[in-house]
């Protein structure tokens, strides 16, 4: 029972399988059967597939014996939703006012199609056209369906029940009700609610529109009323209207491909000023930044920047210039010559977060543009700031950011560490470990063998570096270790074996001593 | 200058107020002024500085010791000041967040370049507390520059190393570590003496003294200790 007032017919598009048709994109697979998994389970398949007797929620192995030369590709639920976006867009095109209920599924308001097109039919048969020109993956098989019905729900059931022949189905005004009352409960999207019903007797959702309404919601809850009121043929949801989202890209094109970097900030000032512009005309400021530069030969270089603040057209260019200059010098060339730029906005805020303080800007804001200056001066690398995360030895616990950027360790702390230093750490840690000479009582090299055994007591000991002073041995006072570390024994590369040891000179200072392949090094000073 | 008139019932206050106007016009012809806003260190540390806190526009010089110069910053850092480091690139971030120190304002720029004492001056114009190990020598007059420009923001320069002219110096004498015997323990508690050269206030001698510290203690506490002299510290050669 529709319990509008006016009725709004809506029109239903659905892409079959759509997860299996954005996985695939532009590989190129033929006829053979293809299934998207998502965390073990079978996500979606293809026609092929589902011949083959793969199925939605089976798992990979029972699957896979179903079909054995079943195509394998996991689930990105990012690249889904934005490989529809073109789909969506070219809806758009023929009727505004899209809204994509999931990746594959969109519905849209049919009236004013119809009246332009002089009809439902007609309206659903143009976006059918506009969508064949629009070159989606054809091997798959996976042509749109249309419904069209008084509601949305109607409408998808229509654009799924029908054979593949038929690829626009119509329900007549009113005929909604009667429309959905042969179909089978599963439909309502929930399983929980559509087996207990089975259990209760009803299995169509003519039979569960039969009860009461105050019955039903009585005994389900207002879920069971929302599934209710869709199995009588009515739907109260609103639907958002999807608004195009402003163009705010910013490209480029460079007529004469620059070589030298400045030419290139020259010839961005104009589109970084614009692109200010158009996101401020929008109430908008952009705090993250997508670059990308595209040169004569070879791939161009794509780089994320983060800004504390927001981006104004001269950190723009700042940030050009660093992402061109890379770690060479201030003034040099890029290694190919440019032909594009473009500024790609990830993300906005909106201007009111940022606005400044009332009487001018507050203390943070004054450090952070003084910061920044400096950093424009010294290089985007030269002003760090640092976290500290996890890690086993002194050097791998902080990790230095460039300013401005998310502070993110290295390594995470939330994780064990065992083998990791003991509290009270050294308040002087050197960045490479620098060499030293430890002495037994005899003035032998002293060695560390695999077991962790000495071959005498460290009574001597030499920094090969010191502040300034000649390099004599020191005497060894006192002395703890040694402490065998064994990391990532099982990465060929990164497997490290080291044994360290505290030792306390007779001058009292102490020291951090890492004993690795034979030869000793200092790690950090505990001054 | 004329005398306030309460004066006439009191002569001797007369006197006074005039004994003290002459000392303070003294003291402000004098370059070494400590007159600044306070910044308070922790607990422990305020026996090794004049007058117990930092002072703002004042220098400070630090030998010998990067734990002190990380816990002198803990408490101004924690306390929401900006600090920031330079030419400073040994100097461990994890010992500084266990004094203390508040990571998120902690700037630091580990290679300034040879222009380091431009970028401190930049820097000293925006934080309020700015550490720097210097590169090489300073001259008397850029080391004035600064100090002039330190007085007019009202920040804090501590150096760790020598510096021509500062107004305290604090000088690590004699380091002992506890905890680790002869292949077995851990270090846990460091005990440092100090010797401190500064002024304390207008009009007031040069002071010295000698204090000792622990830092940290086998709690992980900084605290301050009574000189012991049953168990006399390992002296430590002039450091440079």
């Amino acid at each position: 029972m529709p319990d509008d007032q006016t009725v709004q017919r809506m029109l239903v598009m659905w892409c079959p399988d759509w997860p299996v048709v954005a996985a695939v994109g532009e590989d190129a697979v033929g006829d053979k059967p293809v299934a998207v998994f998502d965390a073990g389970l079978v996500y979606a398949c293809s026609a092929a597939a589902r011949a083959e007797g793969v199925r939605r929620g089976q798992r990979a192995r029972e699957a896979q014996s179903r079909c054995p030369e079943l195509v394998v590709l996991p689930h990105d639920a990012q690249l889904t939703a934005s490989a529809f976006d073109p789909v969506v867009e070219a809806v758009e095109a023929i009727t505004p006012g899209v809204h994509v209920i999931k990746p594959g599924t969109c519905a849209v308001r049919v009236r004013g199609a119809a009246r332009y097109f002089g009809g439902e039919y007609d309206a659903a048969q143009a976006v059918a056209l506009r969508l064949r020109r629009l070159d989606l993956p054809s091997h798959t098989l996976t042509w749109p369906r249309f419904g069209i019905a008084d509601t949305a729900f109607a409408a998808e059931q229509a654009a799924r029940v029908g054979t593949s022949a038929e690829q626009i189905r119509v329900v007549p005004q009113g005929g909604s009700a009667e429309f959905v009352a042969g179909l089978p409960v599963s439909v309502l999207g929930s399983p929980e609610l559509a087996g207990l019903l089975r259990r209760l007797g009803m299995h169509t959702l003519g039979d569960f529109a039969a009860l009461s309404r105050r019955d039903v919601l009585n005994r389900f809850g207002p879920l069971g009323a929302h599934a209710h009121r869709l199995a009588g043929g009515g739907d109260r949801r609103p639907l958002a209207a999807r608004r195009p989202p402003p163009e705010l890209t910013r490209w480029v094109d460079i007529d004469e491909p620059a070589e030298r970097v400045d030419q290139v900030a020259f010839a961005v000032r104009r589109a970084s000023e614009d692109f200010v512009t158009a996101l401020a005309a929008e109430g908008l400021v952009c705090t993250t930044v997508r670059i990308i530069v595209v040169s004569e030969d070879g791939p161009g270089i794509e780089r994320c920047w983060l800004h504390p603040g927001w981006f104004s057209a001269a950190d723009l260019i700042d940030r050009l210039r660093w992402q061109l200059q890379g770690d060479a010098a201030t003034d040099s060339g890029v290694r190919s010559r440019v032909t594009r730029v473009c500024f790609v906005p990830e993300e906005v805020d909106p201007v009111g977060a940022h606005a400044d303080g009332l009487w001018g800007s507050g203390p943070d804001e004054k450090v952070q543009r003084a910061l920044t200056r400096v950093q424009s001066q010294l290089g985007h690398d030269a002003v760090v700031s640092a976290v500290v995360g996890g890690g086993r030895g002194p050097n791998d616990r902080a990790t230095l950011v460039p300013w401005g950027e998310r502070r993110v360790p290295r390594y995470s702390a939330a994780q064990p560490w065992p083998g990791a230093l003991p509290t009270p750490t050294p308040a002087t840690v050197y960045g490479e470990p620098r060499p030293a000479v430890v002495l037994t009582a005899d003035h032998q090299p002293l060695a560390v063998d695999d077991r962790g055994v000495l071959n005498g007591r460290p009574a001597w000991f030499r920094p090969e570096v010191t502040q300034g002073r000649s390099t004599d041995l020191l005497p060894i006072e006192g002395w703890a270790g040694p402490w065998p570390v064994s990391e990532r024994w099982w990465d060929e590369t990164q497997a490290r074996q080291l044994t360290r040891f505290q030792v306390v000179g007779a001058d009292g200072s102490a020291w951090l001593l890492v004993a690795e392949s034979g030869s000793w090094w200092i790690e950090a000073r505990y001054d | 200058m004329t005398a306030p008139p309460l004066a006439r019932r009191r002569p001797s206050a007369e006197k006074l107020a005039r004994a003290r106007e002459a000392a303070a016009r003294a003291g402000r012809l004098q370059r070494e002024q400590l007159s600044g806003h306070r910044i308070d260190v922790v607990p422990g540390l305020s026996g090794l500085l004049p007058n117990g806190s930092l002072r703002t526009g004042t220098t400070y010089s630090v030998t010998g010791s990067t734990a002190l110069l990380a816990g002198l910053l803990a408490a101004p850092s924690a306390a929401g000041l900006w600090c920031g480091l330079v030419a400073m690139p040994d100097l461990a971030a994890e010992a500084a967040r266990n004094l203390g120190c508040d990571l998120e304002r902690l700037v630091m720029i580990p290679d300034p370049g040879l222009d380091w004492v431009n970028v401190v001056a930049a820097l000293v114009d925006v934080l309020p507390v700015v550490v720097v190990r210097p590169i090489g020598a300073v001259t008397p007059a850029e080391a004035n520059r600064l100090s002039a420009r330190l007085r007019r923001r009202e920040g804090v320069l501590v150096v760790a190393g020598r510096w021509p002219r500062a107004d305290v110096a604090l000088r690590v004498t004699g380091r002992e570590w506890r905890g680790v015997g002869d292949g077995y323990g851990r270090l846990c508690a460091q005990r440092l003496q100090v010797a401190t050269e500064g002024r304390a206030a207008i009009g007031s001698g040069p002071d010295e003294r000698v204090s000792e510290v622990w830092l940290p203690d086998a709690a992980g506490e900084v605290r301050s200790t009574p000189l012991e002299s049953s168990a006399p510290l390992r002296l430590i050669e002039a450091v440079s």
